[in-house]
């Protein structure tokens, strides 16, 4: 199991957008792939749950990958957090 | 006869409802009201496991069917950003952690399908709904869309959003989807009882160019079908029963807003670029909020200067934290998702200052711009207040005037974390990020930047005050006017220096002086490294047309030039023959 923590750099915030995306490169791996922000876990995969998040810049959230490709899941999915959702 | 008599009376009395301006233009046309038809769900207990299992799967394909004309739609109409919304809608109904718990209520609990979804999808939007952030419990309006879209075609029903003639669409909610499939027909303008200026409803309809009014609460109930309204998309106002003068007010408003827009329409949507593909960014000075729509139709990116003393000199006296709000909140609504800068009141100097029997020897020298604001420091926090409260939609910025220190950034920004301060115990929400800015016009801050660059986030330039305090000439004086020169080399070298002293810092620069807005001295402003110019709305137009027509690499050579001149008549000369070959070069394009 991987956890990372991540912050939100784009000024929109986790919005619909790259709510979807993140769901499509979660898909591409097997592992699972959580998010949880304070109290709230929900399933990275689920684009529903994704979009319950209420990430606004400055957001602080822990991602959580577990699988047998973890390591490239995390790795793709964290650099897509640091871009800022590509819209620096 | 006489009831007949108090009937017309009564017809030609104007309803005025108001709401919030969600898409400019200007329409009359008649009305269609929009029902949709209200879903209710029961809980219910259903004993064919296999019935309510198809009529799920039927209904998610039937769905996906749907969004996907939506999406198509929006791919002809719109840009990628939006028709990405729509996509992750569609991905809501591939979403296999969402359709597999619905599957389960279904086998395990023996819930209906229709039930099955109603809960599942609750779960996430009470979520949703308890945030208090606008964006999110919008999130919520659009996957309520989508749950009642699955439960309708598990029902097995159909909503109408065809018709013939054209309409203006009234509608207790639209959602985008509604919007957009609408588009399919000759849509006059959007009015809705829900809704905001960030709903996607409203964003669609100004990517769409079609005039909407959101958020009037009772609308729907009140206007009939085929009566004919009148719709102002600018001031977010819906006029019923409109009497034969307001039809005549709005109709000479209709016709100056095309004539200008004709001029304009061309050129508003072409990004602004030069020739060797670098941004330009134009946006508009504002002095009277009546002067908005012309700003949003000339193409303006936002608002880089608006004069808020105008409002004290409306009132006679400074307006009241709520008459600010009233403003700021307009120029903040009206130009979202662009950005408005609001400069604290520029009073003194040439700008009267009312108090009885104070008079100055020296006023430009004087008490004026945050001098005064600073000795007044109600005044400022009650403006710093009206910003930040005016400030939820995050594209408000703040600027103050005539700084000559840094002690003064400094001493303005303890007040306005003061007001910050009033505002969170107040429990009243604003931009944590709004960004404070400076005026730079007069010359020793210009040699103070570096240092102050740790404390601001952007300057404006001010080329007007900056010119007459470089030259020590009073531009009001008719017996030195000559000496006022808006091209001394002096100027241009200073305007140089500016951008040497913020270079690898993080300011935002803009430019906002009367030079920004004359079209001859545009290329030198780009050849000296300024790319954000805030200038007269009815210039903007052709300063756009010229920029498209140079090419930045030409403008550093010119300015080069400049920078070496000794003379105004050396550098009015250099642009003067720049411009004419410009021009030229337009010509032979065409």
């Amino acid at each position: 199991m991987i956890e990372k923590e991540v912050t939100i750099l784009n000024r929109a915030g986790l919005h619909t957008r790259p709510a979807a995306t993140l769901v499509k490169l979660a898909s591409k791996y097997k592992s699972d792939f959580y998010i949880i922000q304070d109290n709230l876990v929900v399933n990275g995969k689920s684009i529903i749950g994704v979009m319950t998040l209420c990430a606004e810049q400055g957001s602080k959230l822990k991602l959580r990958f577990e699988g047998e490709d973890e390591e490239e899941a995390a790795k793709e999915i964290v650099e897509y957090f640091n871009r800022g959702f590509d819209e620096l | 006869m006489n009831s007949d008599l108090i009937n017309t009376e009564n017809k030609s009395r104007n309803r005025i409802y108001k709401g919030i301006p969600a898409a400019p233009g200007y329409v009359i046309g008649p009305v269609f009201v929009y029902q949709k038809e209200q879903i209710e769900i029961f809980p219910s207990v259903s004993l064919d496991i296999d019935y309510e299992l198809n009529a799920l799967e039927f209904a998610i394909e039937r769905s996906k069917k749907e969004l996907k004309k939506v999406v198509d739609l929006s791919k002809q109409k719109l840009n990628e950003r939006i028709t990405g919304i729509f996509e992750a809608h569609l991905l809501i109904l591939e979403d296999e952690n969402l359709l597999s718990a619905i599957r389960d209520k279904i086998q395990n609990q023996r819930h209906s399908a229709e039930y099955a979804v109603e809960t599942e999808f609750n779960q996430y939007l009470n979520l949703m709904r308890q945030s208090n952030d606008p964006a999110m419990l919008e999130r919520a309006n659009d996957i309520e869309d989508i749950k009642s879209r699955i439960i309708r075609n598990i029902q097995r029903k159909r909503w109408e959003s065809k018709f013939k003639q054209s309409v203006i669409v009234v509608a207790k909610n639209l959602t985008p989807a509604d919007t957009i499939l609408f588009t399919r027909n000759d849509v006059l303008a959007f009015v809705s009882e829900m809704g905001g200026l960030t709903s996607h409803t409203a964003i669609l309809a100004r990517a769409l160019n079609i005039p909407a009014v959101v958020g009037i609460h009772g609308i729907s109930k009140e206007l009939k079908n085929d009566e004919t309204i009148i719709v102002d998309g600018f001031e977010g106002l819906i006029i019923s029963n409109p009497d034969e003068e307001t039809l005549n007010d709005y109709k000479i408003k209709i016709q100056k807003y095309l004539e200008r827009k004709k001029k304009y329409e061309e050129l508003r949507n072409i990004p602004c670029k030069t020739k060797d593909n670098h941004r330009v960014t134009l946006l508009a000075n504002i002095d009277f909020l009546d002067e908005i729509p012309f700003a949003i139709s000339s193409g303006a990116e936002g608002v880089g200067l608006y004069r808020s003393e105008n409002l004290f000199f409306q009132k006679g006296t400074f307006p009241t934290e709520a008459e600010q709000v009233e403003a700021y909140l307009d120029l903040a609504e009206k130009f979202y998702p662009h950005t408005v800068t609001i400069r604290t009141f520029d009073l003194g100097g040439d700008k009267i200052f009312l108090e009885e029997g104070y008079e100055e020897n020296n006023p430009f020298l004087g008490w004026r711009g945050i001098r005064l604001l600073l000795d007044m420091p109600d005044v400022l926090k009650t403006q710093f207040r009206a910003i930040l409260i005016s400030s939820t939609y995050r594209n408000l910025r703040v600027m103050i005037p005539m700084v000559s220190s840094l002690e003064e950034i400094i001493k303005a920004k303890e007040v306005f974390e003061e007001a910050k301060k009033e505002l969170r115990s107040a429990g009243i929400k604003f931009d944590e990020k709004i960004k404070f800015g400076i005026m730079v016009e007069i010359p020793s801050i210009v040699y103070c930047l570096k240092e102050a660059s740790k404390y601001i986030d952007f300057i404006s330039v001010g080329t007007n005050d900056l010119t007459q305090y470089l030259l020590a000439v009073d531009r009001g004086n008719e017996k030195v006017f000559n000496s006022y020169q808006e091209f001394h080399p002096a100027l241009i070298r200073v305007l140089r220096q500016i951008t040497k002293e913020l270079h690898k810092t993080k300011v935002e620069i803009s430019i906002c002086g009367e030079i920004a807005s004359n079209l001859k001295a545009v290329s030198l402003l780009l050849g000296l490294g300024y790319n954000v110019l805030s200038v007269s709305e009815y210039l903007l137009p052709e300063i756009k047309k010229l920029i498209l027509n140079i090419k930045l690499n030409d403008c550093k050579k010119l300015a080069v030039k400049c920078l070496q001149a000794t003379s105004q008549n050396e550098i009015i000369n250099l642009i003067n023959d720049f411009y004419k070959k410009s021009k030229g070069e337009n010509n032979e394009s065409i």
